[in-house]
């Protein structure tokens, strides 16, 4: 593992720590490294939640790491098969993933943020995408910004580089909560503990569902589930899950879950 | 036409339908067909106008998929009818607006619904939940529309925890039009039904269309389709007597009298 990354297992989570001083930047090469451990993470049936945070309070991620892009590292170069960060573009990624805000999220390190399942920011958390003002452009709030928020608000965090606060992110619905500095971890964690409640093959199948009703009307999306063709969501129904969870609320108890 | 667990009032030009299944106003497959061929009698009278689905009582909306008839073996992908679980939400062409009066809580597919609905109205006490996660299964209507009706984040905070949310917050959030106080839940929705009769129906059932029609299709595609004649119900809006009448009262200073041609 790079020595700029921190992977530790708390139970099923698997929390992940970028610590790479002193802006947290992530060059293609630990990008690489990052998505690594999302397919160890995907592919281990006993991790279900992954929290990403940033060491320090200063920093989440201050984004591409422009001393690589002074090296040569091009803008659509290889960031790895999870894309920028490792999560963003991972195929069958069927799990939440959870980043905590610890402090400044730019550019990049602000991008991935719009694929993450759930956000948690500290309270002095700051966001921004500085890319007009050096002559590039986003990629990832290009493409998703102007389909989650209004064209003009998309329009003013995409091109005018001003910083905004974890409230304002809040208030736009892309952050789920703000939290005293120094407690985003912890928030987390307990955001985690509630989502392993949920049955796994559960989660799997919104998040595949989710993925592959994304350019789809309402009514081809149920063409689509009717097809049958859908492997999680197909798993979740034929699930022995899916009768513990019905047994378990007619008897008024805690369901086991198996994953299977 | 008449279920033990449906009451309908018609009331002019509005059809007000109310579920009654104690105790908690699920749904199974053969309430959900007859609640279809509700919707498709409302859609297919030219003397109504506007549908209020609610509730009765004040503790429950709609507690969704009833799991008794799936413990006796109704399937997750069965037939619910031509319009989907609870009559409107797959309805084909159904160009009118649909009104829910969320009297209680919206639980699973009860909650589901409202996604599909064209307006919401709240009780102040009404909550808002999906709970399959926790019974080990997955929304389906949530799962395609939240992701494109919120943001991702609040999205999967809605389909993943299973959490509990008050009415004001889903207002908060734009799925809901306005929250008032219990006592007060027909009358809003009574007064938004009178408001909607106000506009022209081909006014309405060209907006339904259209928005139905364009989901998922870009910008210049939508004026390129609209401006190929895609649309019958557009199209029949365009060349009403409706529309010169509207032009005309308004020239006048007088109220249209709408004719539905």
């Amino acid at each position: 593992m790079s020595e700029y990354l921190h992977a530790v297992r708390n139970g099923e989570i698997f929390e992940i720590t970028l610590d790479k001083p002193k802006g947290n930047a992530v060059s293609a090469a630990l990008s690489r490294e990052m998505g690594k451990l999302f397919v160890e993470f995907r592919d281990d049936p006993s991790l279900r939640v992954a929290i990403l945070t940033g060491a320090g309070d200063r920093f989440f991620c201050g984004g591409w790491d422009l001393n690589s892009v002074a090296e040569g590292e091009e803008y659509t170069g290889d960031f790895g098969e999870g894309g920028f960060g490792g999560f963003i573009e991972l195929p069958n990624l069927n799990k939440p993933v959870i980043c905590a805000v610890n402090g400044y999220a730019i550019g990049a390190g602000f991008e991935m943020l719009l694929r993450s399942d759930f956000v948690i920011a500290a309270e002095n958390a700051q966001f921004w995408l500085p890319e007009a003002q050096l002559g590039v452009a986003p990629d990832v709030a290009t493409f998703l910004l102007p389909k989650l928020l209004p064209r003009q608000k998309a329009f003013e965090i995409l091109m005018t580089g001003r910083r905004l606060s974890g409230q304002e992110l809040m208030d736009l619905g892309l952050v789920n909560a703000v939290v005293p500095q120094g407690e985003a971890v912890a928030a987390a964690r307990d955001l985690a503990q509630e989502l392993l409640k949920a049955a796994p093959l559960s989660l799997a199948a919104i998040k595949e569902a989710a993925e592959l009703t994304e350019g789809l009307t309402f009514a081809e999306s149920y063409a689509s589930l009717r097809s049958k063709e859908w492997p999680a969501f197909m798993a979740m129904l034929e699930s022995n899950d899916a009768n513990e969870g019905a047994k378990a609320f007619l008897e008024g108890r805690e369901p086991q879950w198996t994953g299977q | 036409m008449m279920s033990e667990f449906l009451q309908l009032e018609r009331r002019g030009a509005v059809l007000e339908i109310t579920l009654n299944r104690p105790k908690a106003n699920t749904i199974d497959i053969p309430l959900s067909l007859e609640l279809g061929r509700v919707f498709a009698e409302f859609r297919d009278d030219p003397e109504l106008r506007v549908a209020i689905m609610t509730g009765a009582g004040d503790r429950f909306y709609s507690a969704g998929w009833d799991l008794n008839a799936v413990a006796e073996g109704e399937e997750y992908i069965g037939d619910f009818g031509e319009g989907g679980f609870a009559g409107f939400p797959e309805l084909k062409d159904l160009n009118k607006p649909v009104i829910c009066a969320v009297n209680g809580m919206a639980v699973g597919a009860g909650f589901e619904m409202l996604m599909r609905a064209d307006f919401v109205i709240a009780a102040e006490h009404a909550e808002f939940l999906l709970p399959e996660v926790r019974i080990g299964i997955a929304p389906d209507i949530g799962t395609f529309m939240l992701p494109k009706l919120l943001t991702r984040q609040r999205a999967m905070e809605v389909l993943m925890t299973g959490r509990r949310f008050p009415a004001q917050r889903m207002a908060d959030w734009g799925l809901v039009n306005q929250v008032v106080p219990g006592p007060e839940l027909m009358t809003a929705a009574r007064a938004l039904a009178d408001s909607l009769l106000k506009a022209a129906p081909l006014s309405l059932a060209a907006i339904k269309e259209v928005v139905n029609a364009t989901e998922t299709t870009t910008f210049a595609d939508c004026y390129a389709r609209l401006r190929n004649d895609t649309w019958p119900a557009f199209r029949t809006m365009l060349d009403s007597d409706d529309s010169v009448e509207g032009a005309k009262a308004f020239g006048e200073g007088r109220s249209p009298n709408w004719v539905g041609k």
